[in-house]
């Protein structure tokens, strides 16, 4: 049966991600910065010239909804939960050469007293492995 | 003693293999098959499925268990399945290398591991 298959979507569900290239990613935020920064500064310049009229609630309807949208791209664009290939890439190395290789330095053999080992990275082996050595510590 | 494992990630499908040295006795892997039983069919419950096949390896004789496992699509992402696998491998091998030792079986290969 096809993974999608049979269930819904799940909170941290990968079909719910946004996979956008990183500078694409970088236009929307610099983009949203200059509507901030524009309406803002427009808001600012009615009240202080003391201009009213439709202009000035359509200027703080836009910086609202700016501000909003630039929060929201960016927890949802620079969180641990934001995929594209490159950052799929460098959360797998992490997860082999930081949290496998801390658990496997917590291996013991009371057999023969090792209470741990030392845990060397042998380097990226083949398409997408690692091969670690274990050296007992003791 | 020293030990030396592959393992490889490819997003939600985990690699894991260990080379056992080959004693040349007809049968070994068999042998090896049955010693590992418990060892790895508590691995099977969580998903893995084992593999063995006798080969050699840079004028070595070995024999490859390869160990492959689908995780969740979400792995990279989130923090209890990346806990949970990483301690899943590590408490897969730390059985590996104990059952080994109680059946002296060589596990300490001068070939590196990896596919085959």
């Amino acid at each position: 049966m096809a993974e999608s298959e049979g269930r819904g979507f799940g909170v941290a569900d990968s079909r719910l991600l946004i996979y956008l290239p990183g500078w694409a990613k970088w236009l929307s935020v610099v983009a949203l910065l200059v509507l901030v920064c524009a309406s803002v500064g427009s808001c600012l310049f009615f009240l202080t010239h003391q201009v009213h009229g439709d202009y000035i609630v359509f200027v703080i309807s836009i910086a609202q909804s700016s501000v909003a949208a630039l929060v929201f791209v960016i927890v949802l664009f620079f969180s641990r939960r934001d995929a594209n290939i490159g950052t799929l890439i460098r959360q797998s190395d992490e997860f082999l050469r930081k949290h496998l290789r801390d658990a496997l330095a917590r291996i013991t053999v009371p057999s023969l007293g090792v209470t741990g080992f030392q845990v060397r990275d042998g380097g990226s082996k083949d398409i997408l492995g690692i091969y670690f050595c274990l050296s007992q510590i003791n | 003693m020293s030990l030396r494992v592959w393992v490889g990630l490819n997003v939600r499908r985990l690699f894991v293999i260990y080379y056992v040295g080959h004693s040349g006795e007809t049968g070994f892997s068999k042998r090896v098959e049955e010693i590992f039983r418990f060892s790895l069919g508590g691995a099977q419950s969580v998903g893995y499925k084992a593999h063995f096949e006798d080969a050699v390896v840079d004028g070595e004789a070995i024999l490859s268990i390869w160990l492959t496992a689908p995780t969740d699509a979400d792995l990279l992402t989130n923090p209890s399945e990346k806990l949970f696998w990483a301690q899943d491998i590590a408490m897969m091998t730390e059985s590996y290398i104990r059952t080994a030792l109680r059946n002296d079986l060589k596990i300490n290969t001068r070939c590196l591991p990896g596919p085959l």
